[in-house]
């Protein structure tokens, strides 16, 4: 009797492709294949042995495109974690997601038993503006220096020059406060208050620069009681030298704690 | 006493301060409240002379206002 082949009835789905297909690949055979990270579906018009159906984006002679892909937008997430997509009008990476970027933040150590917190590393050529924002809630006033970017330890030669301007209300006064030739400078120059309000914002501009004299502006609120202090101004390290971060401690030597003690710094780039 | 440190992870490594830093800080800690102090007292002792001045322009005749726009 003789025997008619009709061939496949119906296209086969083979899932993705394979270079060892058992059974192999025909005519009429569906795959999945990415090329050029884009992954598309392809039919087999021909026996393709172990041809690829796709290569340098070109399909190969026995494949046909049945569906095309597209691209992922997305680049690689791994190395990238904190960082936003950004276009230049045409394409996407990963990079700053606003004006200023988080560099570090959190909270003070946990026990605490240290009067003194160094955020080291926090500087560097990646950005040109820097802000330090920290709040220290304790009856305690707060002195800060450079930390040298050359050995990671604080600056203490006698070679600070800064000066405030200074308001309070409640026990109303308003006056000038400066030095020349310090060991260190002030940060809330008078006493906060355990568990009160107390903020400080030192802005830097690129104290990671080695040519260049380091120097920041500083600007403190915060309550004593019922006296509510502000006071604005600024230092500056008499010799050019590049700064890898500040360190902070409680000049009345109390504890710098995670109760305590909140803080983060922001880069920027100009 | 101790100091810490961060680390590129967020976290503190803490730290015992040397002795030489132990006798600094307490050296520092002592030395800025008798500066802070100093300056406080100045700062007294200048509005006690500005209370004293006003008092005596106000002896020689002039008004409140007067002396306010001198000195404020």
């Amino acid at each position: 009797m003789a025997t008619i082949d009709l061939g496949k009835i119906k296209q086969v789905w083979r899932g993705t492709w394979s270079n060892s297909p058992n059974p192999a690949y025909s005519v009429d055979d569906l795959v999945e294949y990415t090329d050029t990270g884009v992954t598309s579906t392809y039919i087999a018009v021909s026996t393709p042995g172990s041809q690829v159906p796709s290569s340098g984006g070109s399909v190969q002679s026995n494949w046909n495109l049945v569906a095309k892909g597209t691209a992922d937008p997305i680049p690689q997430q791994s190395g990238n974690a904190g960082k936003a997509l950004v276009t230049d009008g045409s394409a996407v990476s990963w990079g700053d997601g606003g004006a200023w970027t988080k560099i570090a933040g959190g909270v003070g150590p946990n026990p605490g038993s240290s009067a003194g917190i160094q955020l080291t590393n926090i500087f560097s050529d990646s950005y040109k503006f820097y802000k330090v924002l920290f709040s220290f809630r304790q009856d305690d006033w707060t002195r800060i220096r450079f930390i040298k970017a050359s050995d990671n330890n604080p600056q203490s030669a006698a070679n600070y020059t800064w000066s405030i301007w200074h308001t309070q209300i409640n026990a109303d006064t308003y006056n000038h406060q400066g030095s020349n030739n310090q060991t260190d400078f002030p940060g809330n120059y008078w006493n906060a208050t355990d568990s009160g309000y107390c903020l400080t914002e030192l802005t830097f501009f690129h104290p990671y620069a080695s040519s260049v004299k380091t120097g920041c502006s500083i600007v403190a609120t915060f309550n004593e009681g019922a006296t509510f202090h502000a006071h604005h101004g600024g230092v500056v390290y008499g010799n050019a030298e590049s700064h890898s971060g500040v360190e902070i401690w409680g000049s009345a030597g109390d504890i710098l704690s995670s109760t305590n003690f909140n803080y983060i710094v922001l880069g920027a780039k100009v | 006493m101790k100091k810490a440190t961060l680390q590129a992870d967020g976290s503190w490594v803490l730290t015992d301060l040397t002795s030489a830093e132990q006798t600094q800080y307490d050296n520092e800690v002592a030395a800025h409240a008798a500066q802070r102090s100093a300056q406080a007292a100045a700062v007294t002792k200048k509005e006690n002379d500005k209370a004293s001045g006003k008092a005596k322009l106000k002896e020689l005749g002039l008004t409140d206002d007067q002396i306010s726009a001198l000195l404020d």
